[in-house]
Parts: structure tokens; sequence; C-alpha cells
């Protein structure tokens, strides 16, 4: 089966003072047609950089993306894709819809410009009309301004944008961080019905693995730019292999408190270590293999984990009360 | 003393462990004269070691309830109590008391430390300003002090962080930096609003931690101000639920997670993402949130309640007792 999307070796490093930041380093994924992956890590591990790069609003130095078996979009540059046919079939909805959106147009134009028009002619307030009534957006909120809405209304004002050109791979870049939870629940349901009705396929962003384990079949863990673990969602939330992944399945609100925590912050992606584990200052597995190689991914349990430590991280997690995982 | 006395002379008599560190009774918020209070009628206690969340949607009043509390509220608003107590010392309308309390016995968090802190001083002089306030210190013991304060807070390399401005931090460490602050006089009381909203679920876990731990520590009482019924869940003992300024369920937060008896908490949990099975479970919550500008319905629930009846639009539903062990202020609670 041709995947709709795959991704190989995707590279994107940013020069800083004294080094590089390695915001994504050699990840890779395959999505099939109507499937959806979610894509975890805390800040700084190149979340919203995969997704940019994904939307093709920024370019990788290295990698492939690969557009129905047939066509690597990767090598057209960020700037020449806003012109490729490709353009419309892959749409991003951005992080925070009210910074997203021009506070100088009107709703309406808001919208449109996902088919790169400001004109509202007959024909193109038609279609707004009709995918703001998809996204259960009152049409008399069309002529208002962004500021006028609430946090909700921008949030389906960002996704009609996204949607009015009728794209087949929609990137969602965290959608409902800056929503309470009672209208994060309404725009969950709105995007799982959006998917369902379009067929569309999707790649959800987020730090919750529980809107994750919500929303897609497949997640993809980030650290630090590296994919640690990969594969279905019931799976590695059932038996996370990675310290990583537990500490983030432990840290999920509402399941009771998890005990399992990582020290310290994130270490810095500047100038970060090829030799060594990027976790291992911060891993109560860690020991002095993890200082001084680098764990590839290998495959376990039909996913793929970058831990030297997989089988024991997965062993201890039914010695381990108050860590309990669905 | 011989046995005698020891018999005839009642054992000496602590203030009883369950009296409450903080009682607050009939609370209310008026703002720039509105006839609709934004706060109505709010009755809670709090005890020494305890936690209590007041959980509810933006907009719901469990920001302006606690910075009453802290005596911090904007001077627009009226406010009217039938007394805010705190370890025995009555607080409703006198701001000098307050004032003498907080910051040493009343501590705050707040959401987004980094605009919290000041951006033109080292987070080490921002803390040994609030230290000295309330201890008379050398310089080296104070420097000693700050370091320890960071440290608390489990802030690595406290020494070197001392001298850093909030902006050379990540947003989980100005949050730590102002736990730090607050921890620093040592307070009986933290008001902690929304502490780790911003911040990744892995940050927020670690701060909470250092929270439930201080609280276990000094038998801190904590008010846990959030919009996230299933973070209440894992890190408070109880939970107080408000809707457009009226308190419309307490109880254990395990009990009102589990089997919430009040039709507003009930929607607040299907909200939760964890306790779903699938997203077809996730509900939002049905309606408008109610225009506190105008006249509104007894219960501020009715118009978006699908159990709602004439009788919950023209008497206000007070706090009942309800089984197991809460009270929810509704003419038809759950069952």
């Amino acid at each position: 089966m041709t995947a709709l999307l795959e991704v190989v070796g995707l590279s994107r490093r940013f020069p800083v003072g004294g080094g590089a930041l390695h915001a994504l380093d050699d990840v890779g994924f395959r999505l099939h047609a109507g499937g959806s992956i979610g894509i975890i890590g805390e800040s700084g591990s190149g979340k919203s950089t995969l997704a940019t790069i994904l939307a093709r609003l920024d370019d990788p130095q290295e990698g492939g993306i690969v557009l129905d078996g047939s066509r690597d979009i990767a090598g057209v540059s960020a700037r020449a894709f806003g012109k490729d046919p490709a353009r419309r079939a892959i749409q991003l909805v951005f992080q925070t819809a009210g910074d997203a959106l021009n506070p100088a147009f009107t709703v309406a134009q808001n919208i449109a410009i996902g088919l790169g028009t400001l004109r509202l002619d007959a024909a193109t307030l038609e279609r707004v009309r009709k995918v703001a009534t998809e996204v259960d957006l009152g049409h008399d909120l069309l002529d208002r301004r962004p500021h006028q809405l609430s946090g909700g209304q921008q949030a389906r004002v960002g996704i009609a944008r996204a949607l009015i050109s009728k794209p087949r791979l929609l990137i969602l870049d965290e959608p409902t961080a800056a929503l309470d939870v009672s209208v994060q629940a309404t725009i969950l349901r709105l995007i799982d019905r959006l998917r369902r009705e379009r067929g569309l396929t999707l790649a959800f962003v987020s730090h919750d693995l529980e809107v994750v384990r919500l929303m897609c079949d497949s997640v993809l863990v980030l650290y630090l730019g590296r994919v640690v673990e990969i594969g279905a969602v019931a799976d590695i939330l059932a038996a996370p292999s990675h310290p990583y992944t537990r500490a983030l399945v432990a840290a999920s609100p509402g399941d009771g408190r998890g005990t399992f925590r990582l020290a310290g912050d994130t270490a810095s992606p500047i100038g970060a270590s090829r030799t060594q584990c990027l976790l291992s200052t911060r891993c109560p597995f860690a020991d002095e293999r993890c200082r001084s190689e680098r764990p590839a991914l290998h495959g376990k349990d039909g996913r793929l984990v970058a831990c030297h430590h997989a089988d024991a991280v997965a062993a201890s997690l039914d010695d381990a009360p108050g860590n309990a995982v669905r | 003393m011989n046995a005698l006395t020891a018999i005839i002379e009642p054992p000496p008599s602590p203030l009883p462990d369950s009296a409450p560190l903080l009682a607050v009774r009939g609370l209310s918020i008026f703002f720039g004269g509105r006839i609709v209070p934004t706060v109505q009628d709010v009755s809670f206690d709090i005890a020494r070691g305890e936690t209590l969340a007041l959980v509810g949607e933006s907009g719901s009043g469990k920001s302006i309830i606690a910075h009453t509390i802290a005596g911090i509220l904007a001077s627009a608003a009226t406010v009217s109590a039938t007394t805010i107590s705190f370890n025995g010392i009555e607080l409703a309308g006198k701001p000098a008391a307050v004032e003498a309390l907080r910051g040493r016995r009343i501590g705050m968090v707040f959401q987004n430390a980094r605009a919290a802190l000041s951006p033109t001083l080292s987070v080490g002089a921002q803390i040994g300003d609030v230290i000295a306030r309330h201890r008379r210190l050398r310089r080296t013991a104070l420097r000693a002090a700050i370091v320890q304060a960071l440290a608390s807070v489990k802030i690595p390399d406290p020494e070197r962080r001392a001298k850093a401005y909030p902006h050379e931090l990540s947003g989980g460490m100005c949050q730590r930096v102002m736990l730090a602050l607050a921890m620093a006089g040592e307070p009986d009381l933290l008001i902690a609003d929304e502490p780790t909203t911003g911040l990744d679920n892995t940050t927020q876990a670690a701060i909470l931690d250092l929270l439930a731990a201080e609280a276990g520590r000094r038998r801190m009482a904590t008010l846990f101000i959030t919009h996230d019924l299933g973070l209440a869940r894992d890190y408070a003992d109880r939970v107080a639920v408000l809707h457009a300024g009226q308190l419309v369920e307490e109880g254990r937060a395990a009990t009102v997670f589990d089997a919430p008896r009040h039709p507003y908490s009930a929607k607040l949990v299907r909200a939760v993402p964890a306790k779903a099975a699938t997203v077809a479970d996730l509900g939002g919550i049905p309606g408008k949130f109610p225009d506190l500008s105008g006249p509104v319905p007894a219960c501020r629930f009715a118009d978006r309640c699908d159990r709602a009846v004439d009788r919950c639009r023209v008497e206000v539903p007070r706090l009942e007792p309800v089984p197991p062990d809460g009270m929810a202020a509704c003419w038809r609670p759950l069952g």
C-alpha cells in the first residue's frame, strides 16, 4: 500500500552562536491515506518545526517528503510551494488561532485567504459560507474581526481557513493549547467529525498524550529533534518502552498522579551531543553505555524505540504502583 | 506536678486540628455598578495541610475570589462577605489586616510567571527582597538563604541561577522562581492561580509535585485554581466547582471526578480527555456562558442544563449535602 505521506531522514538545523541547533535530526515516518499520527513532545522537542516543514512553510536541510509514493516535495522550496499544485492538498491549522488570523481582515476574508484571495465575489463567499457551516461557525460572525470572537470561535475560523481549499492532509499544530478543557472538547469532536466526513489524513501535534490517544491511531514521540518511540497509540500507551514516553504518560492529568519523573528540564538543543543518548542526563535508567553510545531506533513489539534499556523500561511498569496506564 | 493535679487540671487545649485555616462565608463580589454579582454567596473552608481546588471555566470567578482573599482585587469591585476568617483573624473589609499577612502567612503564585517577575532584577535579588522583608539577615546569610530557596524548588545549579534574569530562564524555571518567592515567607496558605497554565505536562507535574511536597512537609494549606478537573483530581484533596460565580458542588476530589452530582460538574468531567474512552465520549458544555451584565436565571446554569425545571430559574438552589460525602447546589442533582 502506498503511503499518502512518506517522510525520510528529515533534518533541520538552525545556526546559532557557538554551534547548530538540531531542531529535527533524521526524522521519518509513514502516514497512510485516512490515517492519523500524533506528534508529541515537550517544548523544544521540534514538533512545531516538523509541522511547519510538513506543511512546506519551512525547508529542511536534508530528507524527503514523498507525496502519494511518487513526488518528493521536500525539494520544492517553501517559497515556491505557494504556487505548487500540491499546496491546496496540504494545509496547516496554527497554534493559538487568535494570533494566526489577520486582525485587519474580516472573518470571511480570513477564511477566503485559504484560497489565496481576499476578494469576496459571489462564488468565493458561497464557499466561505459553506465551510463556515461545516465548522459550526454562525454566518452572522463572518463580517466581524477576529478580536470580536471567543477563543473557540477563533479556532473554528482557523480550521475553516485550512479546509476551504479541500486539502487531503491536515496538519494541526496544538490547535487547542490555548483553550479551556470544555472548549477543547468541542473542537476535538469537530476535528474528528470533519476527518470522517471529508476522509482527511491528520498529523496532530500535541503535548497531551491523552488528546493524541483520542484523535490518532499512531504516535511519534520527539525528544530534542529525534524520534525516540513510534508506533500504534494503543500499544505505546499500554506499555511505553522509552523512559521519555513513560514520563509523558505519567504527567498526563486526570489519570491519578503518576510517579515516574525525569530529572531537571530538557537539555539545551544547541550543540547537542552526537555520541550519547540525549536523555541520559535526566533518565533514571541511564548507564555508561547510554553516555557513550547513542541508541538507534530498533523494532520492539511492533513499534520502534530508541533506548538501550527498552525492555527494562517496559518491564518496570508492572511493579510501579501509581504508574498504571490503560 | 503530682498525680492529683494532673487529674484535676484539664489538659491544655490547642486549637482543634479540624478547625479550618481559612473560612469564607457568604462572599459576593460586584463589579462596576452591576446589579448581578459576579460572584454570588460563595462559602468554603480550607484546613491546614489541605489542598482545595477551585474549578471552573474562564469567567467563572475563580481568580477574583483568589484575588479577594489575597487583598489584591481591582478597586472597581465591591466585596461583601459574612466572614473571611484566616487562622481566627477576620479579613473581610480589613485591607490592613490582609496587607500584614500577604507575602508572609498568605503566599501567591500566578499564571505566567515571567510576566509576574521583574524583568530588571536578577531572580536572586527578587527572592532576597522577600526574605529581607521577613527576616533580618547579614549579607552572606541572605545569599545562602537565596540559594537555599532556589534549591528548595529543585532549580539546578542555584548559585549560578540566582544571578540570572527572568528572560534567561525557561517558563518552567520562572514558575519555580515564583514558587520560591511565595515559599520564602513560609506561608500557611498558598494561593496558586493556574500556576502551570502554558507549561508542558511534564513541567506541570514537576511543579505540582513540589507544591504537594511543601504542603505535606509544612502542613501548608493550598487554594489551587484550575480549569482542568483532571488536574484537580490528581492534586487536590477537595474540589469546589464554580459556574458563573455560583458554587455548584463541593466534595472529595475523587468523588466529584468519578461521580459528579451537579449537572455542570458532570459536563466538566466529560471534557477531560483522560476520562474519555473515545472522542465521541468527550463533551463540551452546551449553550452560552451567562451574560452577567443583565438579568440571569436564579441558577445560572439553568439555560445550559438539560435537567432544568421552572424552579431553577426563580429560586437559587442552596448547597445541600449529597451522598456519599459532598455538597451540591441543585434542585435536581444527578443520582
